[in-house]
């Protein structure tokens, strides 16, 4: 197993000193890839908190307030801009509207209107700065365009079209506190977590506006307000003294209200769910099914053109009738038909469906039709986590709401994946043992939770297994063995 | 004013001389000291009469193993480099070669390694977009992939704790959607 010849599958047809010659590079371009690669991973480094979305802009901190330059100023609004060197006055015109700004001077024009800020328009690097008040204050009531000022995040971001603006704002007394978002429209939200460690609600196509509450105040140790995407993730923290929550919507205004208390007399009154009240034994009530893939993402094709999103469903739905016959559980699968769905979604659904145990459903694929068998895998975060928390994926910012969720199951977890690997293996089935990753579809699963590899479509032989329904029938019951006999342990 | 103007240019005149020789120095002495380029690019520059044979070096490469349950170490001599940079590309375009006995290959085919770097204890490898684009393997392909690269760079990199994989710049979410791969991989995880 030496060194490969030139003739390899990238070097056929180059000479020796032609594949040499790939080092040899001139000074110049190599300081602009030098360059180049430090500008990547200066974006790459950048926290979380600080992340910019496309269409928002991070204003600057100058003499204790925040301002944004002409450039940013135009950009967020979409506006024509005209700089007058000579006369140090900048117009912006936007929506058929000019405003008229002048270096050092508080004094904004908005068409016939005059407007006085508190701060002046400040010249700094060559460029006019112009106070945040601005967007906050003075253009909401000359423009249509909505432009929301996050002073966490200290971003101004544009308002795309069906974004609702959310006021958050927190209301404590002796033994209640409510955290309340308010908003014009209604917005959509979705439970990630809801936990005594980790309080997250995600808000849809929502966008903050107005002032922040403050970080901590009554039950609520830490309330954290990230903004990407669209969306909004409502991270809180509450006190050890709480031992209830409420999480309710109110209309006329629309409100979503999350509640935290710290009476248990008042948590019965008020019909708020305790906190970290660990199941008992038995108390396991509903298991959530996740069949892999579907829609326009078939998973692993076989040669046969057996489709992974095919026979994950099928088993899923055998599990299904398997424990709804042999026991009280409640089963819900985060699909039932052949539609495409998101890690994110899934994750959402199971939060949503007050699910106990989570089990994703998935069949394999390798390259070489040797592999074959069963494996259990156990969500486990990335090594490097601690040392880069940047929240950007795909090169747009995303909220990293999961963060931690699915670790405070490990040992529950294991617990599932040991049960189910046995059973798998107690039936004659090639067990390849568990497995511990960062699994992407378990990653926002707030309850234990495995995924289960059930087989290799590109082996012939459990290709064979998976396209017969009494095989699949008999893998879906060594399934159900594992999860009831993990809930008779009543490891959690 | 007239007469000043020749004793200018003169001056002028040695001052670029001065400057070509300094330039000339610089250029002269960088090419003797042959300081490998800390990156390289996929393109191929024409070859330079004064490139001179660095040597080669045995390097550690993991494939898959046929069954797909472990990885299989194979050596290769490659061209040898000082630079952590240049050694790690030639490795990683190494192991994309695919293996030439035992071991199978699980990245997909077609991919490029378009650029790899090391920061501290963090090794960034950004590679073409088939990498994702190719990719129809399960959860085991995808293991072995990520553990394929992780470990080969472990094993010639001692000190490299990290490796982040990329897609045309871009940290990416997932190559075949079963692992989290935004974060840096940990070696001691993927083995």
């Amino acid at each position: 197993m030496k060194s490969k010849g030139p003739l390899s599958k990238e070097g056929a047809g180059r000479s020796p000193s032609e594949r040499h010659g790939a080092y040899v590079k001139t000074g110049k371009s190599v300081m602009t890839k030098q360059l180049l690669s430090l500008l990547l991973l200066s974006l790459l480094l950048i926290p979380a908190s600080s992340s910019v979305a496309l269409e928002a802009r991070q204003a600057s901190k100058i003499e204790g307030r925040y301002y944004v330059s002409i450039n940013d100023a135009a950009f967020l609004l979409g506006a024509t801009k005209f700089w007058k060197v000579e006369t140090r006055k900048a117009v912006l015109s936007v929506e058929g509207k000019r405003i008229r700004l002048t270096v050092g001077s508080p004094v904004v024009v908005v068409g016939e209107q005059t407007f006085m800020l508190t701060a002046p328009v400040l010249f700094r690097q060559g460029t006019p700065y112009v106070p945040v008040e601005l967007f906050t204050e003075v253009l909401p009531e000359v423009l249509e365009k909505r432009i929301a000022w996050n002073p966490d995040a200290r971003t101004l971001s544009v308002l795309r079209q069906g974004m609702t603006p959310a006021i958050v704002y927190v209301d404590a007394s002796d033994e209640l506190t409510y955290v309340t978002i308010e908003s014009a429209e209604r917005i959509e939200y979705s439970p990630i977590s809801l936990s005594s460690e980790s309080f997250i609600i995600l808000l849809e196509d929502a966008a903050l506006s107005g002032k922040l509450p403050s970080r901590k105040e009554g039950l609520v140790s830490r309330l954290e307000l990230d903004e990407g995407g669209g969306r909004v993730a409502v991270r809180i923290r509450p006190s050890s003294r709480a031992v209830g929550f409420i999480v309710k919507r109110e209309t006329r205004p629309e409100r979503i209200i999350i509640g935290f208390t710290s009476s248990s007399l008042r948590m019965r009154a008020l019909g708020f769910t305790p906190f970290g009240v660990e199941l008992p034994r038995g108390m396991y009530q509903v298991v959530v099914l996740d069949p892999a893939h579907g829609g326009g993402d078939p998973g692993v094709r076989s040669e046969n053109g057996t489709l992974e999103k095919q026979v994950t469903l099928q088993i899923a739905r055998e599990i299904r009738t398997i424990l709804s016959r042999s026991s009280n559980l409640e089963v819900v699968l985060t699909r039932d038909d052949d539609s495409e769905m998101g890690a994110e979604a899934r994750a959402t659904r199971a939060t949503a469906s007050h699910g106990d145990i989570y089990v994703s459903i998935h069949c394999d694929g390798y390259p070489s039709a040797l592999a074959h068998g069963y494996s259990v895998e156990v969500f486990k975060a990335s090594g490097g986590s601690q040392s880069l928390s940047a929240g950007h994926k795909g090169g747009s910012v995303s909220l990293s709401s999961w963060a931690g969720v699915p670790e405070r199951y490990t040992r529950a977890s294991l617990a599932l994946a040991r049960s189910i690997s046995g059973s798998i293996a107690a039936i004659g089935l090639r067990e390849l043992g568990v497995r511990r990753a960062p699994v992407l579809t378990l990653e926002g699963v707030d309850m234990p939770s495995v995924l289960v590899s059930c087989g290799f479509l590109t082996n012939a032989d459990d290709e064979a297994a998976l396209r017969d329904s009494s095989s699949r029938r008999k893998i879906a019951a060594a399934i159900v063995e594992g999860i009831q006999s993990f809930i008779r342990e009543g490891a959690r | 004013m007239d007469s000043s103007k020749p004793a200018m240019s003169g001056r002028l005149k040695f001052l670029v001389f001065l400057l070509f020789c300094i330039v000339a120095v610089i250029v002269i002495v960088s090419v003797l000291k042959r300081k490998p380029p800390a990156e390289e690019s996929l393109r191929p520059a024409r070859p330079s009469p004064l490139e001179v044979e660095v040597g080669t070096r045995a390097v550690l490469l993991y494939f898959g193993s046929a069954d797909g349950t472990t990885l299989i170490e194979t050596t290769r001599e490659i061209m040898a480099s000082s630079e952590p940079a240049t050694l790690l590309a030639s490795i990683i375009r190494e192991l994309l070669l695919g293996p030439s006995e035992s071991g199978v290959s699980t990245v997909p085919e077609g991919t490029q390694l378009i650029s790899a770097y090391v920061d501290g204890r963090t090794a960034y490898l950004d590679f073409s977009g088939e990498i994702r684009g190719g990719f129809a393997g399960g959860s085991t392909q995808e293991y072995v992939l990520l553990a394929s690269i992780v470990r080969t760079v472990s094993a010639n990199f001692s000190d490299i704790n990290y490796v982040q994989i990329m897609i045309e710049g871009t940290a990416i979410e997932s190559i075949g959607g079963h692992y989290d791969i935004t974060e840096p991989l940990s070696v001691f995880d993927w083995q």
